[in-house]
């Protein structure tokens, strides 16, 4: 429940200020310090706005175009710029570019958003049309060289931006990985975490009393707009977020970049400034939010399903010293949201309100804070967990002749021993072809040819995990464990391709 | 500490070159990063200063080259956004933070690990060796 406070100023009263220049703007950074040393009630009559700000890479980001005709007219099918495919989501020449969309040839490190910065820096691009052909518009191919200033609209038009706050992420398996939160070292090395903390524009009005639907914001360099909640809003779980829009023509490539995350994609680093304004001390405590009191879950990306495993909760102030505590070791953790940037977009707000170049406007609708973001509906034939595809496991002893497992994997027709001790727990593995080999080479012991590192399955991942690990170790098999080591079953490449054909 | 690139022909490869120059010289070497192919290795140490010319030296008297290595890493500054992407990944001390969140690097402390290079979103760092 929000409290109710009352109200000191109006957006009235705070613009008349700003165009007389006796407005008091300060940062959301300043206003812990202020609300600090005065209390929230003391500062809410000296404070009228705190600006936010930041920087990160927002993947649901992209821009709407609007050509103009061609003559003769074409009625687009399919278009590219600089061979990122573009959407055509509308009427015959509107095409929207999403953040994400990746180059057909230089894939993972050209894409959307660096067609956005490039049209904004008033770099010339190659647009590339195809059409069916009609009778009002005959037009079938079409290839020019444009800038921005050949288009009649450019708007950039975010659906989801500025999380209020994200989670923190770390890596416990034994393999680096690329996420989308950057690279993960094996093991725990290193962490990752994205948003603002104490600058964070909505974690400075976490119940949007002053954020929705018209809300003027800095965005890119320019002003722009909220127009109303992101996708993916969950309030209720302290992850709000925006959709913006605002005039890319305008904006600058000093606050607007794309970007590559090496073998996850592009994506758009936006910069986003919101002026929150104090009209009640309820605002003035709630700007004066510390680093300390946001807090986040770090979690385990290594673990590939929607839930990941929480390690513990972190705070903003915890990971913006640079280093954190992970099982009792220190390891430092990159912050992938521009800190500096993001404390430049704050002053750069302010000193716009302050020279009365920026003026406040009130939403004519607040985000909401009661909705629900649920995942996707279940598919109705869903993909299989691994206890439910693998079989048992055939299996030998490491004392075991060679000639006696090449009989096992004759008379079981199978390709695959897995070695137990006797507790039957993994030792290794030996395939038919290790055992081919070896009677080639003359090699006469078994212990000698079994592979002792092996990549093994747990019984509660799905049977997608499994193919994603049999493709990028190029195996055909894993044994399956549990957390003892004991040999549980063991699935293969052709039980999972056996799935596809059912 | 200084920096020093060493570099072999293959046909050093299965010589103890490192360990004759320390046996040699009695200096102590911090192999940084080293790797051999097909074409020689190379590898990448720190030598007390006291030592340098001895150990330069000495690896020059076993064939191979050796010369102070600066401008390993390179940072195109009007391209970062000092997203700190890289700051998690550096293993020694080549890549901090400023009060301000801004970053920082320091060359002479660049190890050549190669981690960093391909996580900065806007490919504003080369590691040369």
């Amino acid at each position: 429940m929000v409290q109710e406070y009352q109200k000191l100023k109006t957006y009235d009263e705070i613009n008349e200020k700003i165009r007389e220049g006796n407005i008091k703007v300060v940062t959301a950074d300043e206003m812990v310090e202020i609300v600090k040393m005065l209390g929230a009630d003391e500062a809410a009559k000296e404070i009228d706005v705190v600006t936010t700000g930041t920087f990160g890479a927002m993947c649901s980001s992209g821009a709407v175009i609007n050509l103009g005709h061609a003559d003769p007219p074409i009625k687009i099918a399919r278009a590219w710029i600089n061979d990122v495919e573009v959407s055509h989501p509308g009427a015959a020449v509107d095409l929207y570019i999403g953040a994400t969309q990746m180059s057909e040839t230089k894939s993972f490190e050209y894409g959307g958003g660096h067609i956005i910065e490039d049209l904004i820096a008033g770099k010339e691009v190659e647009l590339r049309l195809t059409a069916h052909g009609t009778d009002c518009y005959p037009r079938t191919r079409l290839q020019i060289e444009i800038t921005k200033n050949d288009l009649n609209q450019f708007i950039l038009l975010n659906f989801r931006n500025s999380y209020q706050k994200y989670d923190a992420a770390t890596n416990g398996t034994d393999k680096t990985i690329y996420t989308y939160m950057g690279k993960l070292l094996a093991n725990y090395a290193n962490a990752s975490f994205s948003g603002s903390g104490t600058l964070s524009p909505l974690s400075n009005d976490p119940d949007y009393e002053t954020i929705g639907l018209g809300t003027r914001i800095f965005l890119g360099g320019t002003q722009g707009y909220v127009i109303g909640e992101g996708t993916q809003h969950n309030p209720k779980k302290g992850f709000g977020t925006i959709m913006v829009r605002g005039n890319a023509k305008k904006m600058s490539t000093d606050y607007i970049r794309g970007a590559c995350f090496t073998k996850y994609g592009t994506t758009l680093y936006v910069g986003i400034g919101i002026p929150i304004p104090i009209l009640n001390p309820g605002l003035a405590k709630k700007t004066g939010i510390r680093d300390e009191d946001i807090k986040t879950s770090l979690v385990d990306f290594g673990v590939p399903k929607l839930n990941r495993p929480v390690l513990r909760t972190v705070n903003y102030a915890e990971l913006k010293s640079g280093k954190i505590e992970i099982n009792g070791k220190e390891v430092k953790v990159s912050p992938l949201s521009s800190l500096s940037q993001a404390r430049k977009i704050a002053e750069k707000l302010k000193e716009e309100i302050e020279k009365g170049k920026f003026f406040l406007s009130e939403p004519v609708e607040k985000l909401p804070i009661d909705t629900i973001f649920s995942p996707m509906k279940p598919e109705k034939e869903a993909i299989p967990f691994v206890r439910q595809v693998m079989k048992p496991a055939i299996m030998c002893k490491e004392n075991d002749s060679i000639m006696e497992v090449a009989k096992k994997i004759v008379e079981e027709n199978v390709n695959h021993i897995v070695v137990v001790n006797d507790e039957e727990k993994l030792e290794g593995i030996v395939t038919s072809f290790d055992v081919t080999r070896a009677v080639a080479l003359g090699e006469t012991s078994l212990e000698n040819i079994i592979v002792r590192k092996v990549i093994t399955a747990n019984p509660n991942e799905s049977v997608a995990v499994v193919a994603r690990v049999l493709d990028s170790y190029n195996i055909s098999a894993l044994p399956v464990i549990d957390h003892t080591m004991k040999v549980l079953g063991i699935i293969t490449a052709e039980d999972v391709s056996r799935l596809l054909v059912r | 500490m200084v920096r020093l690139f060493v570099r072999f022909s293959p046909e050093k490869a299965e010589e103890p070159v490192t360990a004759y120059v320390i046996i040699e010289t009695g200096a102590t070497i911090s192999i940084l990063n080293a790797r051999m192919d097909q074409t020689g290795g190379e590898m990448l140490i720190n030598v007390d200063p006291s030592n340098v010319k001895d150990v330069i030296e000495a690896f020059r008297a076993h064939g191979a080259e050796c010369n102070r290595k600066r401008g390993i890493f390179q940072v195109d500054e009007d391209l970062c956004i000092y997203c700190g992407g890289c700051y998690s990944l550096c293993p020694v001390e080549a890549i901090m933070f400023e009060p301000d969140y801004k970053l920082i690097f320091f060359d002479e402390k660049c190890t050549a690990c190669k981690n960093c290079e391909d996580v900065c979103p806007v490919r504003a760092i080369k590691i040369l060796t």
